[in-house]
Formats: structure tokens, C-alpha cells, sequence
């Protein structure tokens, strides 16, 4: 991928580029049309559209279950194919949530719709929110209070963080939302199985819902000491523990670089390295 | 993968009428594979979760069913039934 990067970064990681998130990115509508209400635009069609993933992965599962693996193989591989261009979020660890939320405005916290669709979770108040938005499309979040149920609560840059630390804390990822799109639309924090993207890709191979972060997480052996304090917070299956050298491990092919295990770690053993440095790794999205 | 063929879970959307309020099956699922959904959507309005019809439950991801019947056994308007496709024996 990096097409982001490319064509939106202007020389670094897109995300980090104040542009995307100015006003323009909600106004790229047709000349002289209004937005419309029909379901390809609701607030809630991106809702549906993950649920569901469209039709497509609705026939791919139903295919699935039936056993016949062939059709679930080829609609996955089509909207695989259709979707390369169009990433649906992105992992991001905490101190780059930080710098997001430096350049975002404004910030507001509020429920999050996978967790509504898959757990029928109601979150109403600052303490039960998991998803933000983020740039000035939320100043309109009143019109539709159906999407944005149990309301929002508009943050300071300050409260954001301890917010977001918060649920890093409690072993919750940061994906950044694009939603198909060139723009950022939120922040979430998420986990498996509650998050729709989450699952789509680590159960059903749909890449373009979930792209790993610009990082791969490294061990330092010289470091860790194999507390274990890291472990159990991998939504990616990444990290293992390796008994016979009693330290924790991490395959670094499955790792999404989100950073939980960065930030469990007491002794600092765990850091960051740059995929797109690595040849290995630079091309594994 | 090598193919599996999943139960069948049917759901009587006569007696489930307002799943979003309700939400035992969805919270009780250990594998998550039910999911709901708002069939009104209104502007500068709030959709009442109690309001029979206004949200509906679905089965979106059966090939995670395991049959175990929590859902069955949750769900206070006998809406559910769980069994495996004709012809496939446990």
C-alpha cells in the first residue's frame, strides 16, 4: 500500500500531514448537489457496509458456512482485489494517537458502531465511549442522533489523551478510520472480536479493512526478562511466550505494530522499528 | 481451511421484536455471531429501542456458530432455534 503515503503523506506518513484534516475533506461532494439521504450516503452506510461488508461478504460467509469454500475464496479474493486502493483503517500506537490528536480538531468521543452492531452495546457517557471523531464533520453529529446514540462529548486535545490512555490501559488498539476514503474520519479503540475490521481481516483475510501500522514491534532479549505482563494483550495472535528461553516473542509477519505490547512493557525491552525500512516486512500490509 | 458445514440458526423475527433492547443473545454468544441493525434511520431523531420492528437481529457470521444453544437458551421470546443443515449428522 503506501498509496496514502504517496499521494496524501507530502513526503511522511499521510496521517501525520495537518492537510487531511481540514475542511476540504467534507466537502468533496458533486457540483451543485446537496448531500443526499439515500443509503450509499447515510451516516449509517458505513455501518452497514462493515457489518455486512456489502453484499459480498454476506454471500462469502453464507458460502462459507455451507462448506463450500471455493465461492467464499473467490468473493473474498474479488473485494480483496477491489479494495487494494481503498484502506478502511489503520493501526496506530499510542505516541503517533498523540501526535493525531495534536493535529485533529475538534475531538469527540462517543459509542462506537461495531461494538453497537455486534454486542448491541450502549455506551452513554465519557467513561463507556470508545470511538472518537475527529475534524469538523462532528459539529454535525446532532443531526443524526441515531447514528451518534448515547451522544458525544467534545474534548479537549488534553482530555483526548488521558482518554485514549485510558483504554490502552485496558488493552484496547487504536485504528484510525478512513473508511474507504481519502480523509480521517475517527479514531477507534478496538478488539477483537467487537471490532468489525479486526475480524473481517484476521477471520476472514479481508486486508483492505485493516492495515497494519507503519511499525513492527521488536524484543530486545537483552531486556526482557519474561514477566509476562505483555501477554494477552496481542489482539493478532503476534506474541508468544517461548518457554524454553523464558522470554516473551513476537512473529513479527503476524505483528500489526499497535503498539500494546509496547506499552505493557515495564522494562522498556519492547520498541519500534520502521516496516518500511525493513525489505522483508516493507511490503507486509 | 478445509470446509465445515455450520448450523443453521433460524430467528423468528415475529417474536424477536426489539433485539437492540433486549441483546441477550448478542452479549451471550461466545463467538459473536449475531449482529443488529437499526432499520430507521431519522433525522434529529433518536430511534426508540423498545419500538418492535425499529431494529432487527441477523445472523452475520454463522460459520462461527458452534451450536451450543446459549442463545436458545437466553432468549426470553423463544425466537431461536439452532440445528444443523439436513442430511448433516453431529
Amino acid at each position: 500500500m503506501c498509496r496514502m503515503c504517496e499521494s496524501m503523506g507530502g513526503g511522511a506518513t499521510w496521517y501525520l500531514n495537518p492537510k487531511n484534516y481540514s475542511n476540504r475533506m467534507y466537502k468533496l461532494r458533486e457540483p451543485g448537489k446537496g448531500p443526499t439521504e439515500q443509503l450509499g450516503n447515510s451516516p449509517n452506510a458505513g455501518a452497514a457496509a462493515e457489518a455486512g461488508g456489502g453484499m459480498g461478504l454476506g454471500r462469502a460467509l453464507e458460502a462459507k458456512a455451507n462448506g463450500d469454500l471455493d465461492t467464499f475464496n473467490t468473493i473474498i479474493n474479488e473485494m480483496n482485489r477491489r479494495a487494494v486502493m481503498r484502506p478502511g483503517a489503520q493501526a496506530v500506537p499510542l505516541h503517533e494517537v498523540f501526535e493525531v490528536l495534536d493535529l485533529g480538531m475538534p475531538v469527540a468521543a462517543m459509542m462506537c458502531i461495531c461494538r453497537k452492531t455486534t454486542r448491541a452495546c450502549e455506551e452513554c457517557s465519557l467513561s463507556e465511549y470508545t470511538c472518537m471523531g475527529l475534524g469538523t464533520g462532528m459539529l454535525k453529529w446532532e443531526r443524526w442522533p441515531e447514528r451518534y446514540r448515547g451522544g458525544v462529548e467534545f474534548l479537549s486535545t488534553k482530555q483526548a489523551k488521558e482518554w485514549i490512555e485510558y483504554w490502552d490501559t485496558k488493552g484496547m488498539m487504536h485504528l484510525l478510520m478512513q473508511e474507504g476514503g481519502d480523509f480521517i474520519g475517527g479514531l477507534c479503540n478496538c478488539d477483537y472480536p467487537d471490532c468489525i475490521p479486526i475480524r473481517n481481516r484476521i477471520d476472514y483475510g479481508l486486508w483492505a479493512q485493516l492495515v497494519k501500522s507503519e511499525y513492527v514491534c521488536f524484543i530486545d532479549w537483552e531486556k526482557c526478562n519474561g514477566c509476562g505482563d505483555c501477554l494477552g494483550r496481542c489482539h493478532f495472535n503476534a506474541l508468544k511466550f517461548e518457554a524454553t528461553m523464558d522470554k516473551a516473542h513476537i512473529d513479527q509477519f503476524q505483528c500489526f505494530g499497535c503498539g500494546l505490547c509496547e506499552t505493557a512493557c515495564p522494562r522498556d525491552a519492547i520498541s519500534y522499528l520502521d516496516r518500511k525500512k525493513m525489505p522483508g516486512l516493507a511490503k507486509v500490509w | 481451511m478445509y470446509p465445515v458445514i455450520a448450523p443453521v440458526i433460524k430467528i423468528d423475527q415475529e417474536r424477536c421484536t426489539t433485539p437492540f433492547a433486549c441483546k441477550r443473545c448478542l452479549q451471550v454468544c461466545p463467538t459473536a455471531v449475531f449482529s443488529v441493525h437499526g432499520l430507521k434511520m431519522v433525522r434529529m431523531e433518536e430511534t426508540e429501542k423498545s419500538e418492535p420492528g425499529a431494529y432487527r437481529l441477523r445472523v452475520a457470521y454463522r460459520d462461527k456458530c458452534t451450536a451450543c444453544n446459549r442463545c436458545v437458551e437466553v432468549c426470553p421470546a423463544d425466537a431461536l432455534t439452532v440445528s444443523m443443515p439436513e442430511g448433516e449428522t453431529v
